[in-house]
């Protein structure tokens, strides 16, 4: 149809600005992704032969050629050390526990968990307990490059500056254990550490309480044979600790008792606690408060998304449940209907036509083919510039008339054409659609009901050879066996289609015409027959065959007008929502539109951007599940509303494809429709060429 | 078949529903973008400082008992029982060159982005490479000022750096043009002398010379 006068050129940087905008958002993702992921439980090697570093003891460092490490210094001195925390509910009951019975320890921190729980750490090191690196996602140091290496151990590092002014120098490699079962690898990657100036802390007495194995067995594990003490490995993090803490309180007394003497790692390590611990002020300090803000950002926003996915997943669940449950409803209330004689009042037939020279013969000589006892077609040529009135007039038809009007818009044409309407019930046609015989006598039949001021038809897909076509064809009879089943019921319907709809003129006037104060004028002018207290309704066997776009850009385009026309109506009609006697279109129409019409699909990404995120980061096989299930439910809603129009649910094998570039478009198309409408942006009626491919299947 | 010709009325048109009077909602628009783009950059910016690590630690020192171990061999023979001295017995020679390798390549690469060799070498007649140096951290001078640690009288100094002005620059090391590690090469002497180091505790630490 015709543009409007007003125009803009395609605003580029909107997309530039949601590109920019998806980027960083893939990126807060991936950081909070890597954050989280922790790559294994805890574990200790096993091998079966001693390794390089079976006769060295559990502080190792960098003496400028080797790893070296003091046996000796182990003497009657035990080192409790605790990895894998800090966790919110066990840390400060091991705290605690150390506190009350008065021995210190040190606590190996998993980065990624100090970002999430810094007030635990800070905790921890107010109370005077040491702390030390276990990495920033519990990683096998000996199992990743260098650089990986590195950025683990930074990355804890600045976490714990951030949190605590501290740079930890003791690190303990995760999946580490004593020193015989350090392997080639593992040296390898603790000599690169070292180098750097850390140092390693491995243990000699590992209480594996990770295997959760019972307090007994966690007391012997971590009890000397002899008079030689060591560090002991425990686990303040990674689950359940109750029996950690109980070992401890069975433990440290009996080892006192026994003469031995409780110290940090780096006392054990003969090393002074100010070189473990360096103070980390000033920038670097900041500069790990940073990390910790970014990474909270990221977890908040994450979170917050997450919430936002159970919405939508709600939303869409409960949207299944009430399409399903309504046309059920419709098809047994149309069941039900008594039989009578059929309905035929003179019509009326109103066909807009604006360069549309491919299809109007097609369309105007179907019409014109109506089994109806009496009908008048009115073709309204809107200023065409192709020949459109005149491949009509050259039809020489009866029953049609042809009216010219300088181009001035789609609303101007019908007012026009419903202007020179003889009859009292007029059907509006779009001039690329194609009737079938009986659907002019189908369409009138509810208008046997005095209250009833509109009725939609049903469009359906013409030309549905390609991906597009069959995916607007998936869409088209969902949309009116399943949405138009359910607006019919709860009597709000808010569209009768331009392509195929009939009103009795009383509802036209009650409205005062067609309005063009929208790009959706068929909506526009449903809403409004609602508000005047008319009954719109559907009638299902009332088949009109279109052409739908057969390309993307043209898909963006209808669509577009499509979306930011019925963001249009819902915002003009809004009073509707509170206005007494305009309840049923303005407090279940409009809020369905709205739900289901704008916020899901505006929101809906999230679903992508999680499937996404799960693959990656978390259980890709419950991910995978999830998705299957979604794609399931919507087949099994497709194949209900297929049944329920007679089609062939063959085509839905192109279903799960929406998913991949169909839904997206949509997703763009609601987001630049938001954005127009926001920044009041003028906007044009975006046509579509026509290549008159529409074939009346069956 | 009738043709009519009509003219539609164009006294009124209505006006389209979100349509801006002025540019009002489109600069606020704007302005929300530009403010949305700031903050991300920031949290970007933020992030990526946050990331940055803190390069190398300064340089530890094991006072008991491992300053003996690492610092003199003799006093660590004198004062540690053999076996339980270090994990020299269980490094293999493979792991040595490793080692002598990874030190030489840390070495290396200090010394080309300039970081000065902060940490004396440990006196291992068997491996005299030249040691990765760490830098120290402030507060740490006390480290590296022991004075078995003689880093500094090879540097020319009289005294540990931080107490006393260089007396001369240092002589050139032996150098062997196309050999050894590629370290040589660069720790040729600096003309003009270096300036007097710091003094303690201005946050310098108490780092040597720099070789470049």
């Amino acid at each position: 149809m015709a543009p409007s006068s007003s125009s803009v050129g395609r605003p580029a940087a909107r997309w530039v600005l949601l590109a920019f905008l998806l980027l960083a958002l893939v990126v807060l993702l991936g950081v909070q992704g890597l954050s989280t992921r922790t790559t294994g439980r805890s574990a200790t090697p096993v091998r079966g032969t001693p390794g390089p570093l079976a006769s060295a003891g559990p502080v190792l460092i960098w003496d400028g050629q080797r790893l070296a490490s003091n046996r000796r210094s182990s003497g009657h001195q035990i080192a409790l050390s605790f990895d894998d925390g800090p966790d919110p509910r066990w840390t400060p009951r091991i705290a605690a526990t150390l506190r009350r019975l008065g021995v210190p320890a040190t606590f190996f921190v998993v980065g990624s968990e100090v970002a999430r729980h810094p007030d635990v750490v800070r905790s921890l090191h107010r109370q005077g307990f040491e702390l030390g690196n276990h990495t920033f996602t519990h990683t096998d140091l000996a199992a990743v490059p260098d650089w990986e290496r590195s950025l683990q151990i930074a990355l804890t590092e600045s976490s714990v500056a951030g949190a605590v002014a501290v740079r930890p120098r003791l690190v303990r490699p995760p999946y580490s254990s004593v020193p015989s079962a350090v392997n080639d690898s593992q040296e390898r990657a603790y000599e690169h550490l070292a180098q750097r100036g850390y140092v390693i802390a491995l243990s000699n007495l590992d209480g594996e309480d990770w295997r959760r194995a019972g307090v007994d067995s966690i007391v012997r594990a971590i009890t000397p044979r002899g008079t030689e003490g060591g560090i002991v490995l425990l686990h303040d993090g990674g689950g359940d600790r109750s029996q950690t803490v109980a070992a401890l309180e069975r433990a440290v007394p009996a080892l006192q008792a026994r003469g031995f003497r409780f110290v940090t790692v780096s006392e054990l390590g003969g090393i002074s606690s100010d070189q473990t611990e360096l103070k980390a002020e000033g920038w670097a300090h900041r500069r790990g408060q940073m990390l910790l803000g970014t990474l909270a950002v990221a977890r908040w926003t994450t979170y917050a998304l997450g919430l936002l996915l159970v919405v939508v997943t709600a939303l869409f669940g409960a949207r299944v449940f009430i399409l399903i449950a309504f046309a059920r409803r419709h098809v047994r209330s149309v069941r039900r209907a008594p039989a009578s004689e059929p309905l035929a009042p003179p019509v009326s037939v109103v066909v807009p036509a604006f360069n549309e020279a491919v299809g109007i013969e097609r369309a105007v000589a179907s019409l014109a083919a109506s089994e109806y006892p009496d009908f008048e077609v009115i073709v309204v040529d809107d200023g065409s510039t192709d020949g459109t009135a005149s491949l009509v007039e050259e039809l020489g038809l009866p029953k049609v008339s042809v009216l010219r009007q300088a181009n001035s818009g789609k609303p101007s044409a019908l007012n026009t054409g419903v202007a020179a309407a003889r009859h009292e019930v007029i059907v509006m046609v779009d001039a690329d659609t194609v009737f079938e015989a009986e659907t002019l006598m189908h369409l009138v039949q509810p208008l046997r009901e005095p209250g009833v001021g509109a009725v939609s038809g049903n469009t359906k897909v013409g030309n549905r050879k390609g991906l597009i076509g069959r995916w607007q064809h998936i869409e088209y009879v969902m949309g009116f066996n399943l949405d138009r089943r359910l607006y019919d019921q709860l009597q709000c319907m808010p569209t009768v289609p331009g392509a195929v709809g009939a009103f009795r003129r009383t509802a036209l006037d009650d409205i005062g015409g067609i309005s063009g104060a929208t790009l959706a004028e068929d909506t526009d002018m449903t809403i409004a027959i609602g508000r005047a207290g008319w009954r719109v309704v559907y009638a299902e066997d009332a088949r009109a065959w279109t052409e739908a776009p057969s390309t993307m850009g043209e898909l963006w385009r209808q669509r577009f007008r499509w979306s930011y026309g019925t963001m249009q109506a819902v915002w003009k009609h809004r009073a509707a929502f509170w206005r007494r006697g305009e309840g049923r279109i303005g407090r279940r129409g409009l809020p369905y539109l709205v739900l289901f019409q704008i916020a899901l699909p505006l929101f809906a990404p999230v679903i992508d951007i999680f499937s996404i995120y799960g693959l990656i980061f978390l259980n890709p096989v419950a991910i995978l599940g999830f998705w299957i299930a979604f794609t399931g439910l919507q087949l099994a809603l497709g194949w209900y509303a297929f049944r329920l129009d007679g089609e062939s649910p063959r085509a839905l094998w192109a279903m799960p494809l929406q998913q991949f570039v169909y839904r997206q478009l949509m997703y763009l198309v609601v987001i630049e429709s938001l954005l127009s409408a926001v920044g009041g942006t003028p906007t044009q009626w975006r046509s579509i060429p026509r290549r008159g491919e529409v074939e009346v299947a069956g | 078949m009738t043709t009519i010709e009509h003219t539609p009325d164009r006294a009124q048109p209505e006006r389209p529903v979100f349509l801006a009077e002025n540019g009002r909602r489109a600069r606020i628009l704007g302005i929300v973008a530009k403010v949305a783009v700031l903050v991300t950059v920031l949290w970007l910016a933020a992030l990526a400082a946050g990331m940055l690590g803190f390069g190398h630690l300064p340089g530890t020192s094991i006072e008991q008992p491992f300053n003996r171990l690492i610092n003199g061999g003799e006093d660590a023979s004198k004062n540690q029982a053999p076996s339980t001295d270090s994990a020299s017995a269980a490094v293999t020679a493979a792991a040595r060159e490793r080692a002598v390798r990874a030190q030489a390549i840390a070495a290396r690469r200090s010394i080309a982005v300039g970081t000065p060799a902060r940490r004396p070498r440990a006196r291992r007649p068997a491996l005299a490479q030249p040691t990765q140096p760490a830098q120290p951290a402030p507060g740490q001078a006390a480290v590296a000022q022991q004075p078995r640690q003689q880093g500094w009288t090879r540097r020319g100094y009289v005294a540990p750096p931080g107490q006393v002005r260089k007396a001369e620059p240092p002589a050139p090391m032996p150098t062997q043009p196309g050999k050894g590690l590629g370290l040589v090469k660069k720790t040729t002497p600096i003309t003009p002398p270096p300036p007097p180091p710091p003094p303690p505790g201005n946050g310098n630490g108490n780092g040597g010379p720099k070789l470049k």
